[in-house]
């Protein structure tokens, strides 16, 4: 009889025990694996925002070098030739208005267009694109994503690259 | 048997461990599906894009249209009137920009254009000489001594095309013998151009103290017909990688040639040259085989707009036949 007893509160004592040690191992989890994810996710967040990055900044960029490009044909034809006629070249991009979560701007800085995270966003990117054009080219005080219009007017104007939901109209000189 | 109470005991602690280590791999496995989950990008960009090559295929495209409505009217015999050439040039530009404009009526892209002014003269035609013989006759005379001058002062030339047969063999002729093209920029350089064939019957343009052999062996034998475009140095259709004449050729004429027999075309951009005052040296045959020289249409500016589904392009382009026209001032 005393020896049932004693089998029986050592079998509480243990039962007790592995609800704590699971407990435990529980907590543990919780508290420990969400931070590796959330390390290793920043670390994969950061690579997918870097490679979108490059991926819109060559877009834009080839945008750009696009208009450029029709600009000089313009341009060598009238002064070659002395004909009339207007020049107007326009390129309108689709661009993710963020990308992982990150919302970012665009801005022309010493002949390259550079494309970084706006303030306040989870990761920390800036990629540069060195740009080769003939006239300067200018996207104000930065454009985000969305809806892009990169443009020129006449032959000789900047290249503008501007926010524009109003894809395919008429470009504004 | 009943298991003892340590053995049941232990068989739960298991059990217990297990489902704890299950539930952790399951809890791991949601946090990292809810995390890949919020940090996917909403849009994905896409890669970048040849958006000039997007405007100038149209471009282009018209343009050959354009090219060919105006070859047609140089070529049509009918007309023998400056003003009624003129007039053709204007309505069969006209009619190819129209017909380019409703080729595309129902797609994303649309092409559309008109004639601007050349601002010197403020017509919408430039005006040209063609000389054409279109009977194959020698292109020197018999003894091959007579040299040609196909255009003198042309201003600039377009296009110079041979169809030749009876190029020589530069294997027996020599070099001051073979058929010789002598093309002269407007700062006096000069090109010159010897055509002969290979013992394997294929054609060697020597040009610029270097030389090129086109076509394909046992199809450009000696004795068959050999097109040579001497603007943009092709054989049949095959090219010399660096030929590269003059840019302004003001002057072509053909020297030797050895009973060399073919046909003539040239465009030139000298105005008013109708007649035999664009040829100073007549054609070395008969009157008629003689090459003609006519007034022709050199080039036309059109401002052309296309729009894509990314892109919109207005600007002026410069089309004719022959070599797209280099610039038009005076």
């Amino acid at each position: 009889m005393r020896q049932d007893t004693h089998s029986s509160s050592s079998r509480g004592a243990v039962t007790t025990l592995e609800y704590a040690v699971t407990f435990t191992v529980a907590l543990s989890l919780l508290a420990v694996i969400p931070s590796i994810f959330a390390t290793e996710t920043q670390s994969a967040q950061q690579d997918v925002v870097e490679a979108e990055f490059e991926r819109i900044g060559s877009d834009v960029a080839a945008a750009i070098e696009a208009v450029d490009y029709q600009q000089q044909r313009h341009q060598s034809t009238k002064a070659a030739s002395n004909v009339g006629g207007e020049l107007h070249a326009s390129v309108f991009l689709d661009m993710p208005t963020r990308v992982a979560e990150t919302r970012y701007t665009m801005y022309i800085s010493n002949e390259s267009l550079i494309i970084t995270n706006r303030p306040g966003q989870p990761v920390d990117v800036t990629v540069t694109y060195p740009l080769d054009t003939t006239n300067t080219v200018t996207a104000g005080g930065g454009t985000g994503g969305g809806t892009i219009r990169v443009t020129a007017t006449d032959a000789t104007s900047p290249i503008r690259v501007t926010s524009d939901r109003s894809t395919g109209a008429e470009p504004q000189s | 048997m009943t298991p003892p109470d340590s053995t049941v005991q232990r068989s739960r602690g298991q059990v217990v461990l297990v489902t704890a280590v299950l539930l952790g791999i399951l809890f791991i496995s949601l946090t990292a599906i809810a995390y890949e989950a919020s940090s996917t990008a909403d849009i994905r960009a896409e890669g970048p894009t040849n958006y000039a090559a997007e405007s100038d295929t149209q471009i282009q495209e018209l343009g050959y249209a354009l090219t060919t409505a105006i070859h047609n009217v140089n070529t049509d015999t009918g007309i023998t009137d400056v003003g009624a050439r003129t007039q053709a040039a204007d309505n069969a530009i006209t009619d190819t920009l129209t017909s380019q404009q409703a080729s595309r009526e129902f797609g994303l892209t649309t092409v559309s254009g008109t004639q601007v002014e050349y601002n010197p003269t403020g017509e919408t035609v430039i005006e040209g000489t063609r000389v054409a013989q279109t009977e194959p006759a020698l292109l020197t005379d018999s003894s091959g001594g007579a040299n040609w001058d196909i255009i003198r002062n042309g201003g600039q030339t377009g296009k110079v095309t041979i169809r030749a047969t009876g190029l020589t063999s530069g294997a027996t002729t020599s070099p001051s013998d073979r058929f010789t093209v002598i093309l002269t920029g407007d700062t006096g350089d000069t090109y010159t151009v010897q055509a002969y064939t290979t013992g394997s019957g294929n054609t060697t343009l020597s040009y610029d103290g270097t030389g090129c052999t086109v076509g394909r062996s046992g199809v450009d034998r000696n004795g068959s017909v050999v097109t040579i475009d001497y603007i943009t140095g092709t054989v049949n259709g095959l090219s010399c990688p660096e030929y590269e004449p003059p840019q302004q050729i003001t002057d072509v004429s053909i020297e030797n040639g050895d009973q060399v027999e073919g046909t003539v075309t040239v465009l030139s951009r000298a105005e008013n040259a109708q007649g035999p005052s664009i040829q100073q040296t007549q054609g070395p045959n008969s009157s008629t085989t003689d090459p003609q020289a006519h007034h022709a249409i050199y080039a036309v500016p059109v401002e052309v707009t296309v729009t894509t589904e990314q892109t919109r392009v207005t600007r002026t382009i410069i089309v004719g036949p022959g070599r797209s026209p280099y610039g038009l001032n005076p």
